[in-house]
């Protein structure tokens, strides 16, 4: 978080863009003018976006790539629609954040692409923190061709928001391979439904691992993984686990002078980072 | 003057009472040794002092440095200055050890295990390595009375003496009172308690000031037949 809040190489704040810092090698524009200025990312955004960033990455970059999304304001609505390319023979680290700042009754509707292109490798965090009465919507599609390696850690805490998402990992070129970790945290009654699927469609590896965690009663998650094998030689698993705050643990963290609400922050937090 | 004194405590357990109208007690800056056979109650009354909300009181009361902390939360009992090193400290995947020892710490000066802190709390630790965290832990916290539920199981002889050397470094010699909740002797040599106690099915069925009598004893005639000793009676302190 701090990467991003230092200097994010993209900074919406409302529906206002508040920065977009490229360099050698990253172009990064609005997907609005992304979409005039390349055609063929056209064929990525099909329909022209209203909002969102469009980054492509051409050259290797030394430290991680960040993007911020947030909302402020109250009563908000987001449509971002993001598209992220990834050339050939690359090596990056990339975070992204979207999360609102305070009880808002924000909206955010996030559709987003991720091209990863033959023999790159991707090391990518999203990190999601919704609160009361918002309302977040994402739909990820990550394209991996031929021998693309993808790495990510996709992190949703709602604290009392609606949040629906679905990702789709495509495996599509011979070797490439993925390792998915999505962590949702559902607290104050908040609400998840999180469908994850990742598909392979030649000689791929990949591991889909959806976990959650309950904090109190009034809170739901919905998770569906799935894996969709359309060859014989994919070799794809996925696991799925939703549990509450361990008793052990908290009791454990309390009488080492921690108070519940802090022993809890503490689960929570090593939750997002184990 | 008693900084811990329990009176009459009745603790029960999915309806089994796992300490039985217990009375006990440890005095400022001292020594005292606790030994039982397993399941006698020795975690139970360990857990009950440092304000484990899952076990409910029945009966009686704990009262520490003149104030009843029997309802009061644990980490209310920590600023009162009691807590528990655990026999089995859970692990904390996520959790880094330098982090969390800074948001608990309360000074500066504490034992630190080098080698454990870029680790994540307990995590993978082998017994040893529970038993050092236990001690960077309780050792960063200001206390009156520390507990150490059998903290010299699973440890060698030399893992022993560093553990020793540790709990007399950071606690006895800083007058701070010490229950040992053990099985063997050897660290008993070490730490030379003031009194030894015997529990068995909840209750303190002995005591003597000698603990090298009470483990002699032990030795000798078994937890079961100690409960038949006259020598050790519940009056002597």
């Amino acid at each position: 978080m701090k990467n991003a809040e230092n200097a994010p190489n993209f900074y919406q704040v409302d529906n206002k863009i508040e920065r977009m810092q490229g360099k050698d090698g990253v172009i990064i524009l609005p997907s609005n003018l992304a979409w005039n200025k390349f055609d063929w990312t056209r064929d990525y955004f099909i329909k022209k976006p209203k909002q969102g960033f469009f980054l492509w990455i051409q050259d290797n970059v030394e430290e991680r790539l960040n993007t911020l999304v947030e909302i402020e304001s109250k009563n908000v609505s987001q449509e971002m629609t993001n598209l992220i390319v990834i050339e050939k023979g690359l090596n990056i680290k990339l975070s992204s954040f979207c999360r609102s700042k305070k009880e808002v009754f924000g909206k955010h509707f996030a559709k987003a692409k991720i091209i990863i292109k033959e023999n790159s490798t991707l090391e990518f965090f999203q990190g999601n923190s919704w609160k009361k009465n918002d309302q977040f919507t994402a739909n990820y599609e990550f394209i991996l061709e031929k021998n693309a390696k993808f790495k990510t850690t996709i992190t949703n805490h709602g604290s009392g928001a609606n949040i629906a998402t679905r990702e789709d990992v495509y495996l599509l070129g011979k070797k490439s391979s993925a390792d998915v970790r999505i962590k949702m945290i559902a607290e104050k009654g908040g609400s998840f439904f999180s469908e994850s699927y990742m598909h392979g469609e030649d000689e791929v590896r990949g591991h889909l691992e959806c976990s959650g965690l309950i904090v109190d009663n009034h809170s739901k998650i919905t998770s569906i993984p799935g894996i969709i094998c359309e060859s014989n030689k994919a070799e794809l698993t996925h696991e799925a686990s939703i549990g509450k705050i361990s008793e052990e643990k908290l009791m454990y963290l309390r009488m080492r002078g921690l108070s519940e609400k802090k022993a809890t922050e503490l689960i929570i937090n090593s939750f997002l980072n184990s | 003057m008693n900084l811990l004194e329990i009176k009459n405590l009745t603790v029960e357990v999915e309806g089994k009472k796992v300490l039985d109208e217990l009375d006990f007690n440890i005095k400022k800056g001292e020594v005292v040794a606790l030994l039982g056979p397993n399941g006698s109650g020795k975690s139970t009354l360990a857990r009950i002092i440092a304000g484990d909300l899952r076990l409910k009181i029945k009966s009686g009361e704990i009262i520490f440095n003149n104030k009843n902390i029997s309802n009061l939360a644990p980490e209310k009992r920590v600023e009162e200055g009691v807590a528990l090193a655990f026999q089995n400290p859970p692990e904390i995947e996520g959790l880094n050890m330098t982090f969390f020892l800074e948001s608990i710490s309360e000074n500066e000066d504490y034992f630190k295990e080098e080698k454990l802190l870029k680790r994540d709390v307990n995590k993978g630790f082998s017994g040893g390595e529970k038993k050092l965290s236990e001690l960077m832990q309780l050792t960063s916290l200001k206390l009156k009375l520390v507990i150490f539920d059998e903290i010299d199981s699973g440890l060698d002889i030399k893992k022993i003496g560093e553990v020793a050397e540790l709990i007399k470094k950071y606690f006895i010699e800083k007058n701070v009172a010490v229950l040992i909740i053990t099985h063997h002797g050897d660290i008993l040599d070490l730490l030379k308690p003031n009194r030894a106690n015997i529990i068995i099915d909840g209750k303190i069925i002995g005591r003597d000031e000698d603990y090298k009598s009470v483990l002699k004893t032990i030795k000798k005639y078994d937890y079961e037949k100690c409960r038949k000793c006259t020598k050790f009676l519940p009056g002597r302190q």
